[in-house]
């Protein structure tokens, strides 16, 4: 029947149609995986390490972010742990970095052993046991204030429960700042999981309207119970919950930041561009001021927040 | 002293056991920045957040497609409550049954890849060569059970189906993977992505070919006429004929606001299941070309306040005959009978044949824009135009008037063409439509928000049809939300319903009215801690003008009316539940019961009562195993359908997993029917007798083995 032959026809067809596919696969993802050329030039030069999907995006983000930032050569090494450091000697000598952006804790010390004498900007991690420039994950207090004003502009009180001690600075940050913006910060300050739950369920009895809680990192909050005890009350009494931990606005909190890897990257290539001509030899990590902002609609709605012109565009996710 | 190779052995497993810590604790730095692992995958860019629709929905992603084992669309549909997949015995083609509408050609659904619909003008059905649809290219399937015209349009009536496809975030690089099985069942496909500073890429390719189904028919249409017509033709006892060779194949490519789409779906050598007259048929063999391709413009943000997404789509599908379709095998007198009942013709040495084939173009534009300038207020404007027509039907067949002479085509003749004649089962024909939609999401008060929609439809053919929907959605306390819905919805007329005119026992009506349907819901979503979420359906409709092939007045003939009538209630009750970071369970329970108005009898062949339960566990040593039951219960027979009601049937189906270098390479078991349930669906009830009087049997046990790789 010709029909057959139509059929025949089509099979060579989709054959040759899906070799080519293949081949231009092929072709394509040798192009786009292939290793940093050993070229003899300087520029910034990336260590990061090798992690599973989709943490890798994030690195290939801020990668990307530096990429696109840096106007001289750029490379980037992932870096894996089951390897010693001196198994990157060779490679990073032959690429003769101007300066080195580490990204995670443990490359900071593998540049730091292979290379001393090249500048290191970190990035990617909370905190560093060692003095070096770079950006830390830890958002930036004023950042985040002004954010909440700009969504819940009643907010009277910010409650925080903390370990006053250990954030001593970043609180004094956050009540100057605060204070200026006419929101009065109260710090409850507790030592143990135990007190702060206790001080979670104190506060949740004694809170008011257009009061708001910064859920600041730490054990008490990882118990489930306590959060939603907290955002429970927090519902019933029209009080704002914010964090950085997006995961607790799918759970009801009004809205958190996480960071933004790409204007991550950019800002890292600009400290690095400064550390290497020597006019900013900081040795601290800044805040991250870089970020993006999640919000439940639910939340806001019940707290009465429109989402409308200049509010909209600061606001990059919803739950 | 500890022996050289042991000492080897413990140093490597410090060795990797620091490492997997320094891994472990770069991911729970990163994981710490963002909550949990999905969200890093939404910030990222590699899912989407699953959006919030004002409707009763369910998503599944490639994640939940992965537990549940799957190896075609169907087995995932399957899984979602009040949505059951039913078969017909031509080709053995799915019936998806939203709560209890049933019928055997299913135009009542509207599926949808990426959002451009599959619906085929001849049946309204996704095509009679559907094949089934391989799965590894797709990222996520968002069903809504109920209507969805308002937004949709035409046949978005019982439910929607929205297959999306990965793009170049989900594929990292080159991954591939086959499996191989029972019936001699082959897969094998390849998926690429790469993003780009400017271009994003994704290809992928799916091969899939099988025996397919071969459980035994006892008896079939065929075997009642050998005892009216003193043949012994019928190929029964026989095996079902469920072969078929198919290739999905697709490529996107993504720069800036446009994305451009292009797919091929081939279906061949697939085999009739028990025949195209209910009659077994070991020859005939149908194919299906589907080509489509699609650019859309996205941007939600053109200016402040406003988004807008316009999409232009192109889909061609054909329905052919690869070998001769045999109605009635040879030696069949076919089902010609004098008024008296005496058979007319003698043998056909060769069977009665008939091979229909048809050819479709389908082209569409639509503008969309969302406008958020008012306060309170979110609208969605849109316009579209469609284009259809059937630019090609062809028949040959051994039976019937031949169009050359006027008489009748004697048994030993040879095949006849009938195209481009009057007797050809289908005239050439196109439709048109217009349509505009309007809708607001109206943010009433802190806690409530009212969702109105309407949309203006007119055809070329059967002309206008205005259909809403409101959903009202309560924020009732901080892990409860109350919605209520109202929608409306209709079912267009298909060309076999409109235009059919040469056959000599069933016509199509020109002036048929579209099908309506009324849906009434409540909805429930309770979420008693983070890790469980319950949801809770009922819902109440009204399916009227059900088009229906009415005997005319002498009896020789039945002609397509909108007579039929169908009201239901149910409820639907689903829960997950992460029990562990490591083990989780899902189930859901609907229970329907539809009234045929007509007869005053419930409706038939649907189930009135599913249940379904997932359990998956994340095992150490990189295993993971899901065991899911599936029930299928309750299903009546159709008014004066003389056989006791279908059995019911349970099936247990469990995959086991394990990943190696990370999760460069998986291996996989899979077990379908673990327990070789006898499971059927119904056939149909005929005059005077049923054709398929023990239903139609789905496969027995099955295992598959399966092995994926990442280059990367």
């Amino acid at each position: 029947m010709s029909k057959q032959n139509e059929h025949q026809y089509y099979l060579p067809w989709i054959a040759i149609k899906t070799l080519k596919i293949v081949i231009f696969s092929v072709v394509f993802s040798l192009t786009v995986t292939a290793v940093p050329s050993p070229a003899l030039s300087s520029g910034i030069v990336i260590l990061y390490p090798e992690v599973r999907k989709p943490y890798s995006k994030i690195y290939e983000d801020i990668i990307e972010g530096i990429t696109e930032q840096n106007q001289n050569d750029t490379n980037s090494m992932a870096i894996d742990p089951n390897q010693p450091f001196e198994y990157y000697r060779g490679s990073l000598t032959k690429l003769a970095p101007d300066t080195i952006i580490a990204l995670g804790q443990k490359n900071i010390s593998l540049a730091r052993e292979l290379k001393p004498d090249v500048p290191i900007v970190a990035g990617g991690i909370i905190k560093s046991t060692e003095n070096v420039a770079g950006i830390s994950m830890i958002p930036d207090t004023g950042a985040i204030i002004d954010k909440l004003i700009l969504l819940y502009g009643e907010v009277r009180n910010l409650h925080i429960v903390t370990n006053a001690k250990k954030r001593k600075h970043r609180l004094e940050i956050v009540g100057n700042y605060a204070n200026d913006k006419g929101i009065n910060l109260i710090v409850h300050d507790v030592e143990t999981v135990q007190a702060a739950a206790n001080e979670y369920k104190a506060l949740l009895a004694d809170i008011k309207q257009h009061d708001a809680i910064w859920l600041m990192k730490g054990k008490a909050i990882s118990d489930s119970a306590l959060l939603s005890k907290i955002l429970e009350t927090a519902w019933k009494k029209r009080v704002a919950v914010f964090s950085s931990n997006p995961t607790h606005v799918k759970r009801g909190a009004l809205f958190a930041i996480y960071p933004n890897n790409k204007k991550l990257g950019a800002s890292l290539a600009i400290l690095a561009t400064k550390t290497n001509t020597g006019s900013t030899p900081s040795t601290t990590l800044a805040p991250l001021t870089d970020f993006y902002t999640v919000l439940n609609s639910r939340t806001s709605r019940h707290l009465g927040i429109s989402i409308a012109g200049n509010i909209r565009a600061e606001i990059d996710s919803v739950f | 002293m500890i022996p050289l190779n042991k000492l080897t052995l413990i140093l490597a497993s410090i060795v990797l056991v620091y490492c997997a810590t320094s891994v472990a604790s770069d991911e729970e730095e990163l994981l710490s920045f963002y909550g949990d692992e999905e969200f890093v995958s939404i910030a990222t860019g590699i899912s989407q957040p699953l959006s919030k629709a004002p409707a009763v929905a369910s998503v599944l992603t490639s994640k939940d497609i992965k537990q549940i084992g799957a190896t075609d669309l169907d087995e995932i549909l399957e899984t979602i409550p009040g949505l059951h997949v039913a078969h017909n015995a031509v080709g053995y083609g799915s019936i998806y049954t939203f709560r209890g509408i049933y019928t055997e050609s299913n135009p009542q659904v509207l599926m949808l890849i990426n959002g451009v619909p599959l619906t085929n003008l001849f049946i309204g059905d996704r095509g009679q060569a559907w094949g089934g649809m391989s799965i590894e290219s797709i990222s996520r399937i968002e069903v809504i059970r109920g209507p969805g015209s308002a937004v949709y349009g035409a046949d978005a009536f019982a439910g929607v189906i929205n297959i999306v496809t990965k793009n170049s975030n989900e594929i990292s690089g080159l991954e591939t993977g086959a499996r191989y099985g029972s019936l001699n069942t082959k897969d094998v496909w390849l998926n690429y992505g790469h993003s780009g500073e400017k271009l994003n890429v994704s290809a992928s390719v799916e091969f899939h070919k099988t025996d397919g189904n071969d459980e035994t028919i006892p008896a079939d249409a065929q075997t009642f006429l050998d005892t009216v017509s003193g043949t012994s033709a019928s190929l029964a006892p026989g095996e079902v004929n469920q072969q078929r060779e198919n290739i999905d194949a697709r490529l996107e490519l993504g720069y800036g606001d446009f994305t451009f789409r292009s797919g091929a779906q081939i279906r061949s050598d697939g085999g009739l299941g028990i025949g195209l007259a209910q009659a077994l048929d070991s020859n005939g063999q149908v194919s299906s070309k589907r080509y489509n391709t699609d650019l859309t413009y996205n941007n939600p943000d053109y200016s402040e306040n406003l988004g807008i997404k316009a999409t232009v789509s192109y889909l061609q599908t054909s329905q052919e005959v690869d070998d001769d379709l045999i109605l009635f095998p040879p030696g069949s007198r076919g089902p010609f009978f004098t008024p008296l009942g005496a058979p007319i013709f003698p043998p056909f040495p060769n069977g009665v044949i008939g091979n229909p084939e048809i050819y479709e173009r389908h082209s569409r534009a639509n503008l969309t824009s969302t406008y958020c300038g008012f306060d309170n207020h979110e609208i969605l404007l849109g316009t579209g135009y469609y284009y259809g027509e059937v630019y090609k039907t062809e028949e040959e067949k051994n039976f019937g008037i031949d169009p050359a002479t006027g008489f009748p085509i004697l048994p030993g003749s040879g095949l006849v063409d009938v195209s481009d004649t009057p007797l050809v089962f289908l005239p050439e024909d196109n439709r048109e439509n217009r349509y505009i939609f309007l809708q607001d999401v109206w943010h009433l008060a802190n806690d409530w928000e009212l969702t109105a929609g309407v949309r203006y439809d007119h055809y070329s053919d059967f002309g206008d049809t205005v259909n809403p929907r409101l959903a009202l959605v309560w924020s009732t306390r901080h892990n409860l939300t109350t919605k209520f819905l109202y929608g409306e919805a209709f079912r267009a007329p298909s060309f076999a319903e409109t235009r059919v005119q040469s056959n000599p026992t069933v016509l199509g009506n020109p002036n048929l009215e579209p099908e309506t349907l009324k849906s009434y819901e409540i909805a429930f979503n309770y979420r008693p801690t983070f890790d469980i979420n319950i949801d809770l359906n009922l819902f109440h409709y009204k399916w009227e003008d059900i088009i229906q092939f009415v005997s005319d007045p002498g009896g020789a003939t039945r002609t397509a009316q909108n007579v039929g009538e169908q009201d239901a209630d149910g409820v639907e009750i689903e829960a997950n539940w992460d029990i562990t970071e490591q083990v989780s369970l899902l189930t859901n329970y609907s229970w329907q019961n539809a009234e045929d108005q007509d007869t005053g009898a419930d409706a038939a062949n649907a189930p009135e009562q599913q249940f379904y339960i997932r359990g998956f566990a994340d095992l150490p040593n990189q295993f993971d195993i899901t065991i899911q039951l599936n029930s299928v219960m309750d299903r009546n027979r159709s008014f004066g359908d003389p056989r006791s009601d279908i059995d019911d049937y349970t099936t247990v189906d469990m995959t086991i997993r394990k990943r190696f270098y990370g999760e460069q390479l998986e291996l996989s078991i899979l077990a379908k029917n673990i327990f070789d349930e006898d499971a059927r669906e119904p056939s149909l009830n005929t005059i005077p007798v049923p054709a398929i009087p023990d239903d139609l049997p789905l496969a027995g046990r099955r295992i598959f083995g399966e092995i994926r790789y990442k280059f990367n």
